[in-house]
């Protein structure tokens, strides 16, 4: 086939593509701003905007409480004078766009960001089944009963299981 | 051409498992047993449909009985820059084998953009860069489908800046079925009040145009679902009852054309059962009544 009868469809092509890349440039601006808190793009209603990005924050605070109700739980019993958790993880999230594993990503690095001291081994659990999900093996906790491993089950089996005590802990559990 | 044409003026509902227990009736002795059939169609976040191993024991009886199952997806991101990603293509597609669906859906919506995931359907602009780029996606993922494929637009509170010239929401999906004979539609009518209110307009106006304007033959089906206003703003968040107005606009619809079948979505704060079956029932009255 020669270039002169695949002309119409390589300008199609070319045209589509193109358009691709500027709707690109302008979803990536419009996510920056819903989601990394940058200025909101020409055009649009920045109160609006800005609504919509909160519900965003609201909605991953809720996602992360159905994934761990015991971790939210553990949270605002041991918050009885701070911000409840859905407040707390509004405010920590601003600015921090939710990672590719989604509610396990909040999980994790909220608890890593926010954690005063050893969680309750049970909720511990919960935590350490985000990262074990995000592809570690096993995780050492440093958790209210002391340091101990926890591990994914073996194949054609859900859940984890505790491994054993750890004699240390090397990081932040 | 629509596979749901059968279900002309009844209802459905979003399958969950907190709420799975909704598609059974009550025996007198107020356990579930079988099947209700005042229900005629289920819908499953295509996403949740596992690769393999067991189905909810309560879907595999819908199953059993070939009643219809649409995978409704979230994450293919239609009014994404990018063409929809194979591997979440091939799930959707083994989702509609799995449950043997008639149809599938999605959004008209983009939900990822460079390397950051929204986690939520973020609404597309009406200008013709986004039309070219919706129209070649739905057409790569018709390609790759068995079934026919609905497309949703979605709720907003707010809006992408427009041009003179621009279609309005209605329009532009007038012109991508008037583009594409095999496309369908889903038409959610608590995001057609939501984003009516949340556009200002005058909502009888809105509502008319709509009607007015949408191709109701290539409607396979109707969501609807419920929200909360917070001051002059509506959000749609399937986790409160359904809205009045949503319901109003199922019987406008009815009066006009035959009703598609009209689904309930609940997604979360699950009420009892009482309140769902008294959901169901004004939605199925409203898709009834001429």
């Amino acid at each position: 086939m020669s270039d002169h009868d695949t002309g119409h469809d390589t300008d199609h092509d070319t045209d589509l593509e193109a358009a691709r890349r500027r709707v690109a440039a302008r979803q990536v601006d419009l996510l920056a701003a819903l989601a990394t808190g940058a200025p909101t793009p020409p055009g649009f209603d920045g109160p609006r905007v800005a609504i919509a990005s909160e519900a965003l924050r609201r909605k991953r605070a809720r996602n992360v409480e159905h994934r761990s109700p015991a971790y939210v739980r553990h949270w605002d019993d041991t918050h009885p004078d701070g911000p409840a958790f859905p407040d707390a993880f509004e405010a920590w999230a601003r600015g921090r766009p939710l990672g590719a594993a989604g509610s396990r990503d909040d999980l994790v690095a909220f608890d890593a960001a926010r954690r005063h001291g050893p969680l309750p081994l049970a909720v511990a659990v919960e935590v350490v089944d985000a990262r074990l999900a995000g592809g570690a093996r096993l995780v050492v906790v440093r958790s209210a009963e002391g340091p101990r491993v926890i591990g994914r089950r073996r194949r054609g089996r859900t859940g984890i299981r505790t491994v054993g005590r750890a004699r240390r802990t090397t990081f932040p559990g | 051409m629509n596979p749901l044409a059968g279900l002309t003026g009844t209802a459905g509902v979003g399958f969950r498992p907190e709420i799975a227990t909704v598609l059974l009736a009550p025996d007198r002795d107020g356990g579930d047993t079988n099947l209700r059939t005042d229900l005629s169609f289920v819908e499953l976040v295509a996403e949740t449909v596992p690769a393999d191993g067991p189905l909810h024991p309560v879907l595999q009886r819908w199953l059993d009985r070939d009643l219809p199952a649409i995978p409704h997806g979230v994450g293919l991101g239609l009014g994404g820059a990018d063409e929809p990603d194979a591997h979440r293509l091939d799930h959707l597609r083994h989702a509609v084998e799995r449950l043997g669906a008639p149809l599938a859906s999605e959004h008209l919506s983009f939900v990822r953009a460079g390397a950051v995931e929204a986690g939520h359907l973020l609404p597309i602009a009406f200008d013709d860069d986004s039309f070219a780029v919706v129209a070649a996606n739905i057409r790569i993922v018709q390609h790759a489908l068995p079934v026919p494929l609905a497309v949703e637009p979605v709720a907003t509170v707010f809006r992408w800046p427009a041009s003179p010239g621009d279609r309005s929401e209605a329009e532009f999906l007038h012109d991508l079925c008037d583009g594409n004979a095999d496309l369908l539609l889903l038409v959610d009518v608590a995001n057609v009040v939501c984003n009516a209110a949340n556009d200002g307009d005058d909502h009888d106006a809105v509502l008319d145009r709509w009607l007015d304007v949408l191709p109701w033959e290539r409607v396979a089906y109707l969501h609807v679902a419920g929200g909360e206003r917070v001051g002059d703003v509506w959000h749609d968040t399937h986790r409160h009852s359904v809205w009045p107005e949503a319901i109003d606009l199922i019987r406008a619809i009815a009066a006009r054309t035959p009703c598609p079948p009209a689904l309930l979505e609940r997604d979360d704060d699950f009420p009892d059962r009482a309140e769902l079956d008294d959901e169901l029932a004004r939605i199925t009255a409203a898709c009834a009544a001429p």
